[in-house]
């Protein structure tokens, strides 16, 4: 186990039921991860193994069943939801498949969102606010509504609102499953230069092998179990790993 | 503007739906506006009554009149109090029912004729007994001389020194114009007023050395209640010596009760308006679930989720609010003109309140906070998981308390239905604002717990429609009712907003159909006449001589008349009516007594009196007893002769003597009210013509048969029910735009399925048809229970109205019912036009990837 202050998050026996008695679904079982400061790992598995669930719970969006997660050093149970929400506020950025941006705000109305949600004067963040709309290349589209941009720029919006505030963690949930191949390519590549550039730690959850391949590492998911990992992968690997945990048997 | 701030968003929402916003503000705009324009129909009508009645008797400080408020007292009283110990001035009047005979025709070819309140006044104390201001001529000074109302002159295109014609008990008399007044407010409510010389108009009037009232100036320095004392110990007890004040707030005390029933029905509207903004903001929360999962997921805390809904629906009453008191001055015109044709009270000027302004404002913008209090926070509970998911997708309200709220409303209902029954049963002896406000307590009671019910009605009652519609509109029928049944809360809450205004018409219209019925069943029950003869004007008091009556009874074929007149007596709060009869009464009338001596009508002659049912029972008298009145001569005793099992005249508060000892003790001989009965085998038309060329000479009586009677009564009836109808119509006219805004938030969830439907062959004109026939069923949801609770309603009504002795029968308002089924029907089909045209526009390819 690495040092607990280079820890981004990490899940002690982690699990997560759904309703009770005979019905209960189990979305995750004893889940214990670790993600170093500054990783960008990706989570892959079959749909119904509870990635997305994991994500929701490292982000602290929902509350697991049982175990820990602990979010730089804060162990997150027991936290009230108010605490729960500072804490997303303060440390973490969330991109979404479905881009989410207020459909009422203009590009970087969106990416001041998280300063406005905090309270803080938009004027401190002028400078940002310029500094991460040229880097996702949106200057020029700046006034623009999200019907006004295509897929791939209003994900480049999402991408320049989870970092505006300098979270320690980015959260993104299938980032390029809305998006073509090559925008796709696009946007992931802003991610990781983002991330490496700010020191942030990447939890991605995503279908797609080129996405997965770009990480440091990938965790594959089953039936809620963390049943495989992969270091510094490429796409033939992973597909070879995708195939077996998929085989019959 | 660059949004700056968080709590801005919610502005920046309101602005992007403005379709929306305009649909769930339409219910506050309404609500305010009828609101605002109550409160100010209810304000003109105070402060015109109260400036009209301080000024009607003068600048006076004190006024002095008969005990019980109407009769008529010797002129020699005045010198009595004008040599009264610091009395520095006294102007007498002798007020008189009279009517101006215009020289303009009406549609039957007779002269127009107009009400008027005559003051006899002496010319140097004119400006005393009354306090209106002269602003042209000047005050009558002797012989035929007439003073009137500049806004009747006006409008009679009349000019100081014109002849005018007067109707008075003996026939039209010709006075000259020599002076106008200016009223406040435009007019005495549409009744023309006039000031004549006091000794002209005794004569007239046949009054000679009487007069009405005593205005009384106090000189300077004078203590007025040592003043009022000394008047009183002076005078004794024939009289009454009142601050001039006092009058007036008896006035506005006796509006209270009517401005109350005005403001429950307007506050209805909002009621239902409240509804609307429930209804919207439930949806708006739950369209933009993800986004405010996203929001939640950012960082927001739920109090500021809360807090934006909150802020949203804030700005919204406020706009709302204000628009309404605008929209609601206009609604304050249409209600006054309304009122004065309800009420034959004309009022000309509005008198706008600060206060009615900022109280509209401020229950709006409350109301609207606490409708959306439950979607705000429904809206904070939304998960931010809910921003990683698909597609919003609408989880009904609490499972558990669902269960329970029909049985809950059930249990509510059975508490207040009780209650408004007890109430009604009791009100008409026991009238104030709590009592009222409970009342009104209890009915807003019944319609909450109706609507907790209804939501397990919907599925009943679609599953009832379905094949009439299937019939009706073929299989779209069939599926709206189904498709109505799938979000049972919304469409349980837009129908229980129908329901609340189609269940207060209904009821009004049973009260008000089983009081007409009533009394035309006893006017066919109880009187023998086949003419009557009354004033032409509805307002009107005018009275005629003994001349009249001989004239007719003269006329070949009369077989019997019988004249009625009148008094009414005020002791403190409580007004009843005196009524003194001749003869002929029983030949005409059918008396029949609930208890008393057989022969109790003769003993009138001998200074007997008859009660009513309903006043011998509130004042606890029986036969045998005697009844105290007060009278100008003093308090009088009158042996109760007889109780009167239908008393048709005084609605069951009647008091009945001999016309004699009316004249005798009350100074009242004119008669009111004539009805004739003809001679087995009489030609009643010529008796008609014939009685009707005597009239010629009394131009403001007219003569009815029988039926016209009725058909006048049942005017007079509908036309005050007309002003209820219109405020209440403004509730249904609110939740129909609830039906408008449901079926939006249905084309909108079923974005996809509609695509579906178009994608397998559905034509623009079905998708359509199915959104319509959605809100078709929703609205007869409401509609048919406003229906059945409008009758129960009506029904407690009408029994409760049934205190003491009149008796109203309950008759069923089967047209009113219909017509509110039918309306059900096109308010379904009209609220869906928009709708329905927004669904057949889906675009197919979008609607079907829509995610």
């Amino acid at each position: 186990m690495g040092n607990e202050s280079q820890i981004a998050v990490r899940t002690v026996n982690l699990a997560k039921t759904y309703g009770q008695g005979p019905t209960a679904v189990r979305a995750l079982e004893d889940i214990s991860l670790e993600f170093p400061g500054g990783e960008f790992a990706a989570i892959m598995g079959p749909s119904g193994s509870g990635k997305s669930t994991l994500l929701h719970v490292l982000g602290a969006l929902d509350r697991p069943s049982s175990g820990e997660v602990v979010v730089g050093g804060v162990n997150l149970s027991g936290l009230s939801d108010k605490k729960l929400t500072l804490l997303r506020r303060k440390r973490m950025g969330f991109v979404f498949q479905f881009f989410n941006l207020i459909p009422t705000l203009s590009a970087e109305e969106n990416v001041l969102l998280p300063v406005l949600i905090s309270g803080e004067k938009p004027a401190k963040y002028a400078g940002r606010v310029d500094e991460l709309l040229d880097l996702v290349g949106l200057t020029a589209r700046r006034e623009h509504r999200p019907d006004e941009l295509s897929g791939g720029e209003q994900q480049r919006v999402a991408i320049a609102r989870a970092l505006v505030r300098n979270p320690d963690i980015i959260l993104a949930d299938e980032p390029t499953g809305n998006l073509d191949s090559q925008t796709g390519t696009g946007v992931l590549n802003l991610l990781r230069e983002s991330a490496a550039r700010y020191e942030q730690t990447v939890v991605m959850v995503t279908h797609d092998l080129r996405a997965a391949a770009a990480a440091d590492r990938v965790v594959f998911l089953g039936d809620g179990r963390v049943v495989d990992e992969l270091r510094d992968p490429v796409q033939d690997e992973i597909l070879e790993r995708i195939r077996t945990l998929e085989a019959p048997g | 503007m660059k949004l700056s701030r968080f709590s801005n968003l919610s502005l920046r929402n309101l602005g992007s739906r403005p379709q929306r916003t305009l649909l769930t503000a339409i219910g506050i705009v309404l609500g305010v506006g009828i609101v605002f324009g109550v409160l100010t129909l209810s304000n003109t009508m105070s402060a015109t009554f109260q400036e009209l009645f301080s000024r009607a008797y003068g600048n006076a400080d004190l006024t002095i009149t008969a005990a019980g408020g109407s009769g008529t007292f010797g002129e020699e009283v005045v010198r009595e109090v004008r040599s009264t110990g610091e009395v520095a001035s006294a102007a007498p009047r002798l007020s008189l029912p009279a009517s101006l005979i215009l020289d303009q025709a009406n549609e039957n070819g007779l002269p127009e004729i107009q009400s008027m309140r005559l003051f006899g006044v002496e010319p140097e104390s004119a400006a005393l007994a009354t306090g209106f201001d002269l602003t042209e001529g000047r005050y009558p000074q002797d012989g035929p001389e007439l003073t009137l109302d500049g806004g009747t002159a006006e409008a009679a295109g009349l000019e100081v020194g014109d002849r005018v014609r007067v109707g008075t008990p003996q026939g039209p008399e010709e006075l000259e114009l020599v002076g106008l007044l200016r009223i406040p407010g435009g007019s005495f409510g549409g009744v023309a007023f006039g000031l004549a010389p006091m000794p002209y108009a005794q004569d007239a009037f046949d009054s000679a050395g009487e007069v009405s009232g005593v205005s009384v100036g106090v000189a300077e320095g004078a203590a007025l209640p040592e003043v009022r004392q000394r008047l009183e110990d002076r005078l004794g007890g024939g009289f009454q010596v009142e601050r001039s004040t006092t009058r007036t707030e008896q006035v506005s005390n006796q509006l209270q009760g009517f401005q109350i029933a005005l403001l429950f029905f307007a506050g209805t509207a909002l009621f239902v308006g409240a509804f609307l903004v429930f209804n919207a903001l439930s949806m708006t929360v739950l369209e933009r679930t993800r986004e405010l999962g996203m929001l939640r997921a950012l960082g927001s805390t739920r109090a500021m989720i809360v807090r934006s809904v909150m802020i949203e629906a804030a700005l919204l009453g406020l706009l709302g609010s204000v628009a309404g008191v605008l929209f609601g001055y206009g609604m304050a015109r249409a209600l006054v003109y309304l009122f004065g044709q309800a009420f034959a009270f004309e009022i000309t000027e509005l008198y706008l309140s600060p206060f009615a302004l900022v109280a509209a404002i401020v229950v709006g913008v409350l109301v609207t906070a606490l409708a959306a209090l439950y979607p705000a926070w429904r809206a904070g509970r939304v998960s931010p998981v809910e921003a990683m998911r698909s597609r919003a997708e609408g989880n009904g309200p609490g499972r558990r308390w669902a269960r329970y709220a029909p049985l809950f409303g059930l249990a509510l209902v059975g508490v207040c239905a009780p209650w408004i029954y007890y109430l009604a049963r009791n009100l008409s002896t026991n009238l104030d604002g709590l009592v009222y406000a409970s009342g009104i307590a209890g009915v807003i009671g019944t319609f909450l717990g109706v609507s907790l019910v209804i939501p397990a009605l919907v599925r009943p009652l679609a599953r009832l429609f379905s094949p009439v519609l299937r019939l009706l509109f073929g299989v779209e029928g069939r599926m709206a009712a189904a498709n109505a049944t799938r979000n049972r809360a919304r469409t349980a809450l837009t129908a229980s907003a129908l329901m609340v205004g189609i269940s207060l018409v209904i009821a009004f219209s049973a009260l008000g159909g089983s009081v007409l019925g009533t009394i035309q069943a006893s006017l066919e029950d109880s009187l023998g006449s086949d003419y009557v003869v009354q004033p032409v004007a509805q307002n009107s008091s005018a009275t005629f001589s003994t001349e009249l009556p001989e004239r007719v009874s003269e006329v070949s074929g009369v077989e019997a008349t019988t004249t009625l007149s009148s008094t009414f007596l005020r002791q403190g709060e409580e007004v009843s009516f005196v009524f003194g009869v001749d003869e002929g009464y029983p030949e005409i009338f059918n008396v029949a007594l609930a208890a008393g001596v057989p022969d109790a009508f003769s003993e009138l002659e001998n200074g007997a009196a008859l009660v009513g049912k309903q006043l011998a029972e509130s004042r606890g008298l029986e036969a045998g007893e005697e009844i105290e009145l007060p009278t100008p001569r003093g308090p009088q005793e009158y042996p109760v002769a007889g109780i009167l099992e239908t008393d048709l005249v005084g609605g069951g508060g009647g008091i009945y003597l001999s016309r004699e000892i009316l004249e005798r003790d009350f100074n009242k001989r004119g008669g009111e009210f004539l009805a004739i009965k003809a001679a087995a085998g009489t030609d009643r038309e010529a008796l008609g013509r014939e009685v009707r060329a005597v009239l010629e000479d009394y131009p403001q009586f007219t003569l009815y048969s029988n039926a016209e009677w009725k058909a006048q009564i049942e005017g007079d009836f509908n036309r005050q029910y007309v002003f209820f109808y219109a405020i209440m119509g403004v509730s249904v006219a609110v939740s129909a735009f609830g039906v408008v805004n449901t079926l939006s938030m249905s084309v909108f969830e079923r974005t996809r399925e509609i695509g579906i439907l178009r994608a397998v062959g559905s034509t623009r004109l079905q998708v359509g048809r199915l959104i319509i026939d959605e809100g078709v069923v929703i609205s007869l949801i409401g509609c048919l229970i406003g229906v059945i609770v409008g009758s129960a309603l009506g029904y407690l009504f009408v029994r409760g109205s049934g205190a003491g002795g009149f008796e109203v029968t309950f008759f069923y308002p089967t047209a009113s019912a219909l017509y509110a089924l039918l309306a059900g029907l096109f308010v379904g089909i009209f609220a869906g036009l928009l709708p329905a045209r927004s669904a057949a526009r889906t675009n197919i390819v979008e609607a079907v990837q829509y995610e």
